[in-house]
């Protein structure tokens, strides 16, 4: 079993012992901008800048990685709660055991049929499916879920790419997971500061630190080498968790060759019959910070901010890192198939804060002159683990992540797209057309663009 | 020799220019499928289907007809043997 490798001490060390200068910031942006991955020390450097001006010079260093790396390309999924029943009692989670005025309920085959079928109405093509923990939402039920929302189509519309966000599993039932074709695999730490971490999980198998945090070792050992990580900021420090988070990737990299695919970092919101200390509370500001620096530090991962921020935020957060969005999100169970837009707090695990439809979120992305993506060719073609790791090399994704966005982007403007945004979406695509320097690229795109015209669907480069 | 993925990556291998051509073999899973390995470097051309079985599928990037061919017959003796 692989051990529990986040030393408290050598974290928080490394924060107490660093001390920023404008020369040290500048170096550390260059070698992050040169696209390698920081070393603790250095972050720790970045997260410890705290003069306006050091602060200002890291987001400006992040926003010009992110242009180098992921242009302007935003993917885009949304969540599909499944079940929310749950037997851990984590002070922060309105799912708790504890909670007795939630409702509690699991989606039936059925019923989780329409939740996908209204998603894939909407346009959604890439979908996290959700689950409490409980011994009914064990491997074989995960598992079973997922093949259903693989086979549920609706017209034109299927989801083609399905992720899981489940408690840590064995090797065993990773592997049934792998079986079914499943995208990444998400388990959030919450904390990494072990004190903490024993004060918020109460009761339940979650309390075990030991294995949540090597619950991704496992799905590595099974063969899973597509996993996502992330933290519940506002439960302790915040540069301690960025700090242990890096320590996560580094851990990975080092044992398994590859890293996580994306980070996320969803920050506390009410939720019902949860009342919690704000001492360690993120602001705006401070998570402006923490998605900077993570992508200063780990320029190849995938950072993830959902909507549980609300709109002005993730607009003013995506420049300096992100690269995925969920939208159109419903945290409900049967929220997507149930036409009242109303939030119920005793059904949902938090409060969401941009509740906008999907093609909502996308005119406004077009507006800041961003191409939505619903592209998922890497995990068609095998382009994941070591073999993703091409991601490195120049020219890749000018040659098949912007033009596989345009693909993905014109399929949702043919099928779902309300006039205005399809308006200025074909406009959009010109633009980035006319951009492309390489006539025979662009001939290529051109071909499958009208091929998307004349009704075929899921073609990607 | 042993008909294992490592003997038909071996194999593969000495096919292959690593410069000019780009093979990988994967596993089918549902939607998705799994890399195992390749052989050769990054093209940047359109990806093609070198064999397929249920299982397994093998793709390549800039292969003429001649490697295809012979790539294929590989494939097909290492993982559709029962069916040749």
């Amino acid at each position: 079993m692989s051990k529990d490798f986040i030393d408290d001490k050598k974290l928080e060390d490394i924060l107490a012992q660093v001390k920023p200068t404008e020369e040290k910031i500048e170096t550390i942006i260059n070698k992050s901008l040169n696209k390698e991955r920081l070393s603790l020390e250095e972050t720790a450097t970045l997260l410890q800048a705290d003069k306006p001006e050091w602060i200002e010079r890291i987001f400006k260093g992040a926003e010009e990685l992110k242009n180098k790396v992921y242009g302007d390309r935003i993917v885009l999924f949304a969540p599909l709660y499944v079940g929310n029943k749950c037997i851990n009692n984590c002070e922060y989670c309105g799912f708790k055991a504890s909670n007795t005025e939630i409702d509690r309920c699991t989606l039936t085959i059925k019923e989780l049929q329409a939740e996908v079928k209204a998603m894939e109405k909407k346009g959604q093509k890439r979908s996290i499916l959700v689950y409490g923990e409980s011994p009914d939402y064990d491997a074989d039920f995960i598992a079973k879920t997922v093949q259903a929302v693989y086979d549920t189509r609706e017209d034109k519309g299927e989801i083609r790419r399905v992720n899981i966000n489940a408690a840590p599993l064995d090797v065993e039932g990773y592997k049934k997971l792998k079986e079914v074709g499943i995208g990444t695999y998400q388990i959030f730490q919450e904390t990494y500061h072990h004190e903490t971490y024993q004060r918020v999980h109460h009761s339940g198998p979650k309390r075990d630190f030991k294995w949540r945090v090597t619950g991704l070792d496992r799905a590595m050992e099974a063969g899973i080498d597509d996993v996502g990580i992330g933290v519940l900021f506002g439960l302790y420090d915040w540069k301690y968790e960025v700090m242990g988070l890096l320590e996560h990737t580094i851990h990975l990299e080092e044992k398994y060759n590859v890293g996580p695919h994306t980070i996320s970092f969803p920050r506390l919101k009410e939720a019902s019959n949860v009342s919690i200390d704000d001492k360690y509370f993120v602001n705006d500001e401070e998570l402006k910070r923490i998605i900077a620096i993570l992508r200063l530090a780990v320029p190849y991962t995938g950072l993830i901010l959902t909507a549980r921020e609300d709109a002005k935020l993730r607009r003013e957060a995506i420049k300096l890192g992100v690269s995925q969005i969920d939208a159109g999100t419903k945290i409900e169970i049967n929220g997507y198939s149930d036409d009242d837009d109303e939030q119920d707090i005793n059904r949902e695990q938090f409060v969401i804060g941009d509740s906008r439809s999907l093609d909502d979120v996308i005119y406004e992305l077009l507006s800041d002159g961003y191409i939505p993506s619903f592209c998922t060719a890497c995990y068609r073609l095998g382009r994941t683990g070591e073999h993703f790791m091409e991601f490195a090399i120049p020219g890749f994704i000018k040659r098949y992540c912007g033009p596989n966005a345009l693909l993905t982007f014109k399929e949702y403007l043919e099928d779902y797209a309300s006039e205005k945004t399809k308006d200025v979406g074909e406009k959009l695509i010109q633009e980035k057309l006319a951009e492309i320097e390489d006539e025979k690229t662009k001939e290529k795109i051109e071909a499958k663009l009208e091929e998307i015209e004349n009704e075929k669907r899921d073609l990607y480069f | 020799m042993k008909k294992e993925i490592y003997t038909f990556k071996e194999e593969l291998s000495k096919l292959i220019d690593q410069d000019n051509n780009k093979v990988w073999l994967n596993k089918k899973a549902s939607k998705r499928i799994d890399y195992i390995f390749k052989v050769g470097q990054e093209q940047f051309t359109s990806s093609e289907v070198i064999g397929e079985n249920d299982e397994f599928l093998l793709l390549g990037q800039n292969i003429d007809k001649k490697l295809k061919d012979k790539s294929a017959i590989l494939f097909n003796d290492y993982f559709n043997s029962d069916k040749n």
